[in-house]
């Protein structure tokens, strides 16, 4: 069967290189995920580095302005696109399958594309790097700035082609967990029996299905623009209207900051019960806080935009309605504070990430408040306040409760603990660093200090300060450094983690560590929000394969490589078409055919031969 | 591993870590609070000191008004931000693990949940009545006897066009130092050339975009204090943008008067044979194919350059107008500031290479001198 | 809690096939996708600076291709019902009448785009209209065509006995988004067409940009 498919036969083993390449494991592509989010995530921090060096002192010549330009810009991409997202993604995929009750994603291979779209449209906007330079309109690239016409160089082309590929690849990815979480559950597992990292995932998951396309369309017109001479963003010759722009870019940028929160309010929601030892206070009630700020966040929008002259009526209703989400997101806080609240708290690592995450995501919430008022927004825009508000929100909120993720779910993932005396070194050093460097820079915004600029002067006297964050921000890097000496450590000599380290009370917990490539050897029966504590009658050790061997799981494919690979030739084609227009055309057809055959071959797919033979024998 | 329910510190016998001291926690309370007031102490240094763009002191109605709402929402975040820490730190230190301590296994409270949802709303709606009104306040008609001028962000300078005080009722027309009397309401259009600049003088007024394609309308502002407030362009416009600021000096009525007067006078030639003169040759021979001086040139590419003698600075607003940094300037423009890749940048005049140099040194000065004798008379 | 005797069980939470949710799912984003891209025609309608415009557009005969398209869905349920009843033959003759009245709508745009351009001077580079009104357009007969490659790759595979009875599901995916892109193309003649037509005359409809104004769009 499979040889009238053409030249690739479906692969079967699941060793070495090809394995990982060929993968469709959920929990390998996780790990794919998280791995790759790291590696950016040290890429990102070393461009904050570089900003944090020139800005240490005034008038400083370390870089120059087109450098300091491409820094911002693609630290802010890569945090957002390539560390969060991914980071959040290396979860949903590790974890949601585990926690409802689920042998794997709805879609294995469609999981797979989206991961492979994921880094390669990275590495395509990292290439810029060789082949031009940086991209350098910041990470929201306000038209008509990012018109041909006003950024000659084609590192807007790689920016632009780069996000547009790894946004295809996560709508892929939200589409494939709204579908698991609604679709896959374990019988029992009832939507409101779901552990919140798996609610706050399918809420996430909605939101990038509905947030996405807006992005999609946004860079299709610059794409347009750019490549073939259309108007929409032309101000001069076609009377378009730049604003249009940041209304595209900020409906999908709005829900994109929850999209980048909800993850780690997730997490921090499962770790708060374990280590407090009791449930979560109000479940119902943090699971509608979440749907309700994610609701909420695709109406506030315009809140980005109070000082572009959007018209009193606009401000108003816009800042109504900022104000309005302050409420589910304050309620969530306090419900956290509530499941604390009587409970026998442990002070593990997890645990303290998840009080850092709370702490400083909420001063990050408050400060939101602050520029929702309009007029305070008037002074406060595109300052360093607003630099200080969101780094509070996406590092002390995002990133804490990622770490927070990573120290408890570790040992699941690899059968090994972490170190708790480094681990609890690395939270004081990141939390005090962070407070170190972002707490200043709200005094900064005040004093007057812009976002964006790549020097200031010393009659400015923000001198000190900036010295002070740049301190700061290199006593996060040691953080960072006692993070990566940590999982190094746990990999030589890290204790075993056995199934359920930290006495759990969620399903991922009732399997070995890590989890064999077929989770449940048998699909367990849920009965309450709590299975591990709840059921004292029953043993949640697992029981053994039963007689007839391993469950059959999706075979690996290697068709999601082979149409990420020809998604992404078309657009380096499109960059070739630039420069020498035939050349261009050949690549954008050979890739283009390969990205068409390999749906073909991937709609077409059979199982594996070996593994065929082993399902009849079965039946 | 067997049963889990966490019904007392007991059952937590399969942890194998460590658990945390109390002593440990009481000396992290601790640390953390003398980290606290050293930052508070850190702040109130740096506060005092003199930062030109300090949105905190406010110099005219409009940044009052807008101060009072900002002392009040700083307040009431910090009130709530300090409780709920406190509330926290008061959990973490009553319910640390301890022997003969067990988890209270409770579910919610519709009650509680209720107050805390209800506490919020009021206290976001109290932040919401001074937003609106103030919005509605912003939709109010200019004054009678408003100064009205357009303000038009270029990449990167700011061109300031008064409404009708040019010559022949024309626009009168001066960049990157913006004029106005004290006590008279100023009435600002915004507009820019190429890209989204964006208006803020955090002492006179909040900040509005200056939108390409749009006429947008900044804040009416009163200024009730004679002096120089700085400004800066606030959002990114490409390589210089933090090197696009501006002054705004407010003079008394007396002064800006007698400046407009000035503007429109034509101006004196310099006396013949002298630096100066020579130096108006250069400028009618290279800078008069971009920069207007009223009654000597016309052309409006870069910045309107009449009175420059008197400006305070240079290169909106980036260097002080000093002999020695004019002359770098009109020399190698590139040396100090990015410049755009188009025709209208501004040449490299001398860099004392024969081949490149448009100008000799000596005509460099000569231009400066020029420049630096546009004086107020 | 429990564990069930069976390894594979392949039912599923909510009893819905996951394929037919992937669809359902991929067309509330689609909703999205052609929602922003008409929303943007509507915002810079009326903001050329020259060239031609809506009144260009043909109600007539685009009225024509709209009622081929339409018939094309109804062609698409007797398929369905076709395959489902196991009645190939049926099956096959109305998923190639589904095809052809598919490739008579694209040919219809063809004819449009080729005599705007030839007649009208009228490219996506020519003004605001021709940016918005052509990519917008240009992205649903990409959906077309995508769709009619879909039914004519099903019918293929239906003489090579790949698709049955059995699997009608398949069909009935391809189904909903046949139907999807004709709803959305009803959408853009009842907005973009009809209305445009009336407003270009200033007849109808002046309260979408001066709305879109109202909240500071175009």
């Amino acid at each position: 069967m499979a040889a009238n498919i053409g030249i690739l036969k479906r692969p079967v083993s699941t060793e070495g290189v090809w394995g990982w390449i060929t993968t469709v494991d959920h929990k390998r592509i996780g790990i794919l995920y998280g791995v790759s989010a790291f590696i950016f995530f040290l890429i990102g921090g070393i461009e904050a580095l570089l900003m944090r060096v020139q800005l240490a002192q005034p008038d400083s010549t370390f870089v120059d302005a087109g450098t300091f330009n491409a820094l911002f810009t693609m630290h802010g991409t890569t945090m957002v696109f390539m560390v969060v997202m991914p980071a959040g993604a290396a979860f949903f995929n590790f974890l949601v399958p585990l926690m409802i009750g689920a042998r794997d994603v709805a879609f294995p291979r469609l999981n797979a594309l989206s991961y492979w779209l994921f880094i390669f449209g990275a590495i395509l906007m990292n290439f810029s790097f060789f082949k031009a330079a940086f991209p350098d309109v910041g990470w929201f690239g306000y038209a008509p700035l990012t018109t041909s016409e006003y950024t000659l160089s084609s590192s807007t082309d790689y920016w632009v082609l780069g996000l547009q590929i790894m946004g295809i690849g996560t709508t892929a990815a939200g589409f494939n967990f709204v579908i698991t979480i609604l679709n896959m559950r374990a019988p029992g597992m009832t939507l409101m029996r779901m552990p919140l990292f798996p609610w706050m995932t399918l809420i996430v998951s909605f939101l990038i299905i509905f947030a996405f396309p807006p992005l999609t369309i946004a860079l299709t017109l610059l794409l347009f623009d750019r490549f073939f001479g259309t108007n929409f963003f032309d101000t001069a010759g076609a009377g378009a209207d730049p604003l249009l722009w940041q209304h595209l870019f900020w409906i999908f940028g709005h829900p994109e900051v929850y999209i980048l929160i909800l993850p780690a309010m997730g997490i921090v929601s499962d770790v708060l019960p374990t280590f407090s030892r009791k449930p979560l206070f109000g479940y119902t009630t943090v699971v509608f806080a979440g749907a309700v700020i994610a609701f909420l966040g695709f109406g506030v929008w315009a809140h980005h935009m109070f000082t572009t002259g959007l018209g009193a009526w606009a401000t108003a209703a816009f800042a109504g309605a900022t104000m309005a989400i302050g409420v589910p997101t304050g309620v969530k806080v306090f419900n956290w504070l509530a499941t604390m609240w009587g409970g026998s708290l442990q002070f593990k690592t997890p645990m303290l990430f998840a009080l850092g995450f709370i702490s400083m995501f909420m001063l990050g919430g408050l400060s939101g408040v602050m520029h929702a008022a309009v007029p305070v927004d008037t002074q406060q825009q595109d300052t360093y306040f607003i630099v200080a508000h969101f780094h509070y929100v996406l590092f002390g909120g995002s990133i804490f409760g990622l770490t927070a993720g990573i120290y408890y779910w570790f040992p699941k993932m690899t059968g090994r603990m972490l170190s708790e005396r480094i681990g609890k070194l690395h939270f004081w050093v990141m939390f005090i660093g962070f407070n170190m460097t972002f707490m200043p820079m709200h005094i900064l915004g005040v004093l007057g200090m812009p976002r964006r600029v790549y020097t200031y002067s010393v009659e400015q006297n923000w001198a000190g300060l900036n010295l002070f964050v740049s301190v700061g921000a290199f006593i996060i890097a040691l953080s960072i450094l006692l993070l990566i000496i940590n999982i190094v450590r746990s990999a030589r000599k890290g204790e075993a983690a056995g199934m359920n380290p930290w006495a759990a009370a969620t399903l991922e917990w009732a399997i070995p560590s890590p989890p064999p490539h077929y989770n449940f050897a048998v699909i367990p029966t849920v009965r309450s929000q709590h299975p591990l504590w709840d059921e004292e009658a029953n043993a949640v050790e697992p029981p053994p394969l039963p007689a007839h061997g391993e469950p059959h799981m999706p075979d690996p494919s290697y068709w999601p490589i082979v149409v990420a690979f020809g998604v992404t030739m078309v657009a380096g084609g499109l960059l070739i078409w630039q420069a020498t227009t035939w050349v261009g055309l050949f690549v954008i057809a050979v890739s283009g055919f390969i990205g068409i055959r390999g749906i073909y071959g991937w709609v077409f797919e059979p199982v594996a031969e070996e593994s065929a033979e082993r399902v009849h024998a079965h039946h | 591993m067997r049963n889990n329910r966490p019904t007392g510190a007991g059952n937590t016998n399969t942890v194998t870590t460590p658990t945390a001291h109390p002593q440990n926690l009481a000396a992290t309370l601790r640390r953390l609070l003398y980290f606290a007031l050293a930052a508070v102490a850190l702040v109130a240094v740096f506060a005092s000191c003199d930062t030109p763009l300090t949105t905190f002191e406010p110099r005219s109605d409009a940044t009052q008004r807008v101060h009072t709402i900002y002392i009040f929402v700083i307040v009431a975040a910090s009130i709530v931000g300090f409780l709920v820490l406190a509330a926290m730190a008061y959990i973490l230190w009553k319910y640390r693990e301890r022997p003969g301590h067990t988890a209270q296994q409770t579910h919610g409270n519709t009650t509680l949940e209720i107050t805390w949802t209800v506490i919020p709303i009021l206290i976001l709606v109290a932040i919401a009545i001074p937003t609106i009104v103030w919005i509605a306040g912003t939709t109010a008609e200019p004054d009678e006897d408003a100064l009205h001028i357009e303000a038009v962000g270029h990449q990167w300078w700011f061109e300031f066009r008064y409404s009708g005080l040019g010559p022949d009722g024309e626009d009168l027309v001066t960049a990157n130092e913006l004029r106005v009397p004290v006590g008279r309401q100023v009435a600002i259009t915004l507009e820019a050339k190429d890209v989204i600049h964006s208006f803020w003088v955090p002492q006179l007024v909040g900040k509005t975009d200056m939108v390409p394609g749009r006429t947008n309308i900044l804040e009416k502002f009163t200024p009730t204090e004679i002096g120089t407030f700085y400004g800066q362009c606030a959002e990114f416009c490409g390589s210089a943008h933090a090197l696009m600021r501006f002054r705004v000096h407010v003079d008394s009525h007396a002064d800006f008067d007698r400046w407009v007067e000035n503007m429109n006078a034509d101006p004196v030639p310099p006396e013949a044979g002298s630096v100066e003169a020579r130096g108006a040759t250069v400028f009618t021979n290279f800078c008069a194919r971009c920069h207007t001086i009223y009654g000597v040139s016309t052309e409006e590419i870069g910045p309107n350059l009449t009175l420059f003698g008197d400006r305070a600075t240079l290169g909106a607003g980036i260097l002080d107008s000093t002999d020695e940094n004019l002359k770098a300037w009109v020399s190698n423009i590139r040396d100090i500031k990015p410049v755009l890749d188009t025709t209208n940048a501004m040449p490299t005049f001398y860099v004392g290479d024969p081949l490149v140099d448009q100008l000799t040194e000596a005509q460099v000065d000569q231009v400066v001198a020029y420049l630096k004798s546009l004086k107020l008379r | 809690m429990q564990y069930l005797s069976g390894i594979d069980d392949h039912r599923t939470s909510t009893g819905l096939d996951n394929r037919k949710m992937l669809m359902w799912a991929f067309l509330g984003s689609d909703v999205m996708f052609f929602g922003t891209l008409i929303g943007t025609h509507l915002i810079y309608r009326n903001r050329n600076l020259s060239g031609p415009q809506e009144e260009i557009l043909s109600i007539p005969i685009t009225t024509i291709s709209t009622f081929v398209l339409l018939m094309s869905s109804l062609a698409m349920v007797l398929a369905l019902a076709g395959i489902q009843r196991g009645n190939m033959g049926q099956f096959r003759f109305w998923t190639a009448i589904v095809c052809i009245f598919g490739s008579i709508f694209i040919g219809f745009q063809m004819f449009e785009f080729t005599e705007f351009a030839v007649h009208y001077g009228l490219t996506p580079r020519t003004n605001l209209f021709g940016s918005t009104f052509l990519v917008m357009t240009g992205f649903h007969g990409t959906h077309v065509a995508v769709g009619i490659l879909w039914l004519w790759s099903i019918l293929f595979a239906s003489y090579k006995g790949k698709i049955h009875q059995g699997n009608s599901l398949q069909v009935e995916i391809a189904g909903l988004y046949w139907h999807f892109v004709d709803i959305v193309w009803i959408v853009i003649f009842g907005v973009v067409y009809l209305i445009g037509a009336y407003g270009a005359e200033g007849r109808a409809l002046e309260e979408v940009p001066h709305a879109a104004r109202a909240v500071g769009i175009g």
